[in-house]
Order: C-alpha cells, then structure tokens, then sequence
C-alpha cells in the first residue's frame, strides 16, 4: 500500500508546473516598407492602415515634405514624405502606398516607396542602434535588424513625428 | 452613430468663398459684412497677399470683400467668383497636427471637402488676418 496522499500529488504537480519555464520567444509586429533602396520598419502598433491609392489633395503654403490631405472614409489626414528628414534622394512615386501611422498623438499619412512584409519576429532579431549610425537618424531610430539578408532600420514614429511638427524635414 | 453625429450631419456652415491664386477659399460668412461688385477705389490689399498665397499668374476680376475684424471693418479684394455656400458641417474638417504645425498660410484655420470630395476649399479665419 501507498502512503502518498491526495495533498502531496497536487503539490507535487503545482511544483512542477512552477518549474515550467514559458521558452516562447516575445514578438514584435513590424511593417517593412523600402524607401529607396533603403528598408525602414515601424512598429504594427502605430500602422493603422495601409492604402495603396489615395488620391492626394495638395495644400499651398507647406514644405515639399507635406504632400498634401487624404480623405479616408469622410475624415482628413495629412500625407507627408520622410525622404529629406532621412537624409535620402527623392522616392518613387509608381507603386508606392501611403501607412497611416499614428504617434505621439500625431496622425498622419506617410509615403513610402514599397511595402515589404508585415511580419511578427522575435523582438531578440531587434539589435540597439549602431554606433556607426548617423547622427541625424539617431534620435529617430529604434533598432536594427536584418530581414531576408537586408538591413531595416526600425524608426521611432513618435520622434518622426514630432520631429517633423518642429520643422524637421 | 451617436446623437452628436446626427447632428451635425444636418448642421450647415455657410461660407463665403472666393478665389485666391488657383486655390478657392473662403471665410465664414458672419464674419463677412458685405460683398461688392467691384472695387470701391479705396486702397486695400489683394487676398493672396493677406493669405500668404502666391498671386495668380493669369489675369483675375477681383471683387471687394468688407470683413468684421475687432478694430472695425476691412476691406480686402479677391478673386470672382463670389459665392455663398452653405456646407455640411461633416465636410469640414480641423486641420490635421501636422500640417498645422508646418503650413505658413495666414489664418489658415480648416479645410473642406466639397460635395462630390473632389475640390478642397482653404478655410481661413477673418479675425487671424
């Protein structure tokens, strides 16, 4: 005959599952668009939408950097371009789409070049700013990673925007 | 749908809207006094000027509007065509964070989409002027 008691199995088993250590890596959503020849990413997270066409409304008296206002679905957003804020050449307008992207408070259409992907990795693939990065996008950078053999820069969508309301690019 | 979206679905905004450069623009019209049909001799400043607009490149008729600003009434010239508009509320929309923060047009205060949301209209403010 067996001594063990009911009480001792349980408590058995609540120690092993205490033992059970949870190895699913945490993932981060990101959107992986090209600007250029360059691959950039945002956080899902502050991706609304992505709209392949939208007709773009141009407002006088902006820099060249602010498109223009979109109308989604009856309301407005502001469309502008990070090219010059990023320090890079002008885009290509052809398949480009617009992110609708919210941060800081801010939102906002931003054009990009392409979209990429939109995928979920581990947030371990997600490297601290180079020290070789450039000293204009480090306050806008967040991470890097690479993504099919290619380098992204993960961008702070805050900072981009509220850099750009300060007049940055 | 909440009781203050079916509201303002059927509250009007009616505008006063001209033309300024190639853009139509317009202020609300309780803070126009009056339109003329031509200009009073009196000199007064072109609306693009006001604006901060670039001027039209082609000849324009240009039209005397009478403005209620704090310290009287102003009298600024725009661009035919002169009309009065009544605009859903739901077509007008504040000016979106951003360009807010970068747009340099004077007294820019929203932007309205017209009936068929193909136009913009520059909503400006008369007391910013």
């Amino acid at each position: 005959m067996n001594d063990t008691t009911l009480d001792q199995v349980l408590s058995r088993r609540r120690e092993a599952q205490q033992d059970i250590v949870n190895v699913d890596e945490p993932t981060v959503k990101l959107v992986i668009f090209a600007l250029g020849k360059d691959w950039f990413a945002f956080h899902g997270e502050f991706i609304g939408e992505i709209l392949a066409h939208a007709d773009v409304f141009f407002v006088p008296g902006c820099p060249p950097s602010l498109e223009g206002v979109i109308n989604v679905r009856g309301d407005i957003a502001s469309v502008i371009r990070l090219n010059e804020m990023l320090h890079l050449p002008d885009g290509n307008p052809a398949n480009s789409s617009i992110l609708l992207g919210r941060g800081g408070g801010i939102n906002s259409g931003i054009r990009v070049d392409m979209i990429i992907d939109v995928v979920d990795v581990p947030q371990s693939t997600i490297q601290p700013p180079p020290a070789t990065l450039s000293d204009h996008m480090r306050p806008l950078t967040l991470g890097v990673l690479r993504f099919q053999e290619q380098p992204v820069t993960v961008l702070d969508l805050n900072a981009l925007f509220s850099g750009y309301a300060q007049g940055l690019g | 749908m909440n009781m203050g979206d079916r509201e303002s679905e059927h509250d009007i905004l009616n505008i006063v809207t001209f033309t300024a450069g190639k853009w139509r623009a317009g202020f609300e019209a309780r803070t126009v006094r009056a339109s003329r049909p031509e200009p009073t001799g009196a000199a007064c400043a072109n609306v693009e000027t006001l604006l901060g607009l670039e001027p039209p490149t082609e000849i324009v008729t240009r039209q005397p509007l009478l403005l209620k600003q704090a310290d009287g009434n102003r009298e600024i010239l725009v661009g035919s065509p002169v009309d009065l508009v009544s605009l859903p509320a739901n077509a007008i929309h504040s000016l979106p964070s951003l360009l807010a923060a970068r747009c340099k047009l004077n007294g820019l205060s929203a932007l309205a989409l017209e009936h068929d949301a193909k136009n913009v209209i520059l909503l400006f403010s008369a007391e910013k002027l």
